[in-house]
């Protein structure tokens, strides 16, 4: 059964590359909705169900980390939301982890990495 | 006066994240990334990548290069050939994309020294000239540059002179 991902993220390259590096991680069972920022996002997450989210952090209008919160004060259950960043600092996934965040991918990455953080959420 | 440069592990650190995006995000492999000298503050290119930042320093990082290197880089990140990919804006949006991670991989690090850094969002200019503020007492400029087939890739990296607490 497909699982519906939401990809967050403002530049749509990036989307195409995660999607891309997804389905090369062997993960054939994903149906993708785009959002190019967090404002977008809550959008996406109000009017739909998913099973995994990935969030960029830097991001115009509202930042990964305010989205991952957002997500959490809005659903109290929220799904599994991975961060896809250039910022692997120590302190931005502490944050993201406090906000609610279940997992880090760190850019750039290759498919293998892919399916080491985001293949258990898919299966 | 010379304007100071980088520590040399802040530029190694550099152009190793340079050649892993280029690698592993653009599927283009270098033929060389080498340290340069950044002599100068103002740019005009055919593609600039601009991404300004605050924290313990202030600055910019810049990225220049050839319309077409920009459209292969789009290109070869998006799996398609260069003349397909349309407007400008399309080869904006991936050249920034690339700016972004060279930026954020620079600030992880700068944040290991025990820096802080804010990052802002990326900004990719088409046939302008840009002045950013790295001269003078305290600044610092650093360049790395990357040769890949179709030309190169110019990062520099640019503190403004003062200093914060």
């Amino acid at each position: 059964m497909a699982k519906n991902v939401l990809i967050v993220d403002d530049s749509a390259t990036m989307r195409k590359i995660i999607m891309r590096g997804i389905r090369q991680a062997g993960i054939e069972n994903a149906d993708f909705k785009e959002a190019g920022d967090g404002v977008e996002g809550m959008q996406a997450v109000e009017a739909g169900a998913f099973d995994l989210i990935l969030s960029d952090v830097n991001m115009p209008n509202m930042n990964g980390l305010d989205f991952v919160k957002a997500v959490a004060t809005k659903l109290g259950t929220p799904p599994p939301i991975v961060m896809i960043t250039t910022e692997g600092s120590e302190e931005v996934v502490k944050e993201a982890m406090n906000r609610g965040a279940r997992g880090y991918l760190k850019k750039p990455f290759t498919p293998e990495k892919i399916q080491e953080v985001i293949g258990p959420f898919l299966k | 006066m010379s304007t100071a440069t980088l520590e040399q592990h802040l530029v190694e650190a550099l152009q190793r994240a340079a050649r892993e995006i280029l690698e592993t995000m653009v599927s283009m492999s270098p033929t060389s990334v080498t340290e340069e000298s950044e002599d100068t503050s103002s740019f005009r290119d055919e593609v600039i990548g601009l991404l300004g930042f605050t924290g313990t320093r202030t600055g910019t990082i810049v990225v220049r290069a050839s319309e077409a290197l920009a459209r292969t880089v789009a290109a070869r990140m998006l799996m398609m050939e260069p003349s397909e990919i349309g407007s400008f804006a399309d080869a904006a949006d991936a050249f920034g994309e690339v700016v972004n991670m060279l930026a954020g991989n620079f600030k992880n690090a700068w944040v290991a020294d025990g820096n802080a850094m804010e990052l802002a969002m990326p900004n990719v200019i088409h046939n302008g000239a840009v002045k950013v503020h790295s001269d003078g007492p305290g600044c610092v400029r650093s360049r790395v540059r990357v040769a890949v087939e179709g030309g190169v890739i110019d990062i520099g990296v640019h503190f403004e002179g003062k200093e914060r607490a």
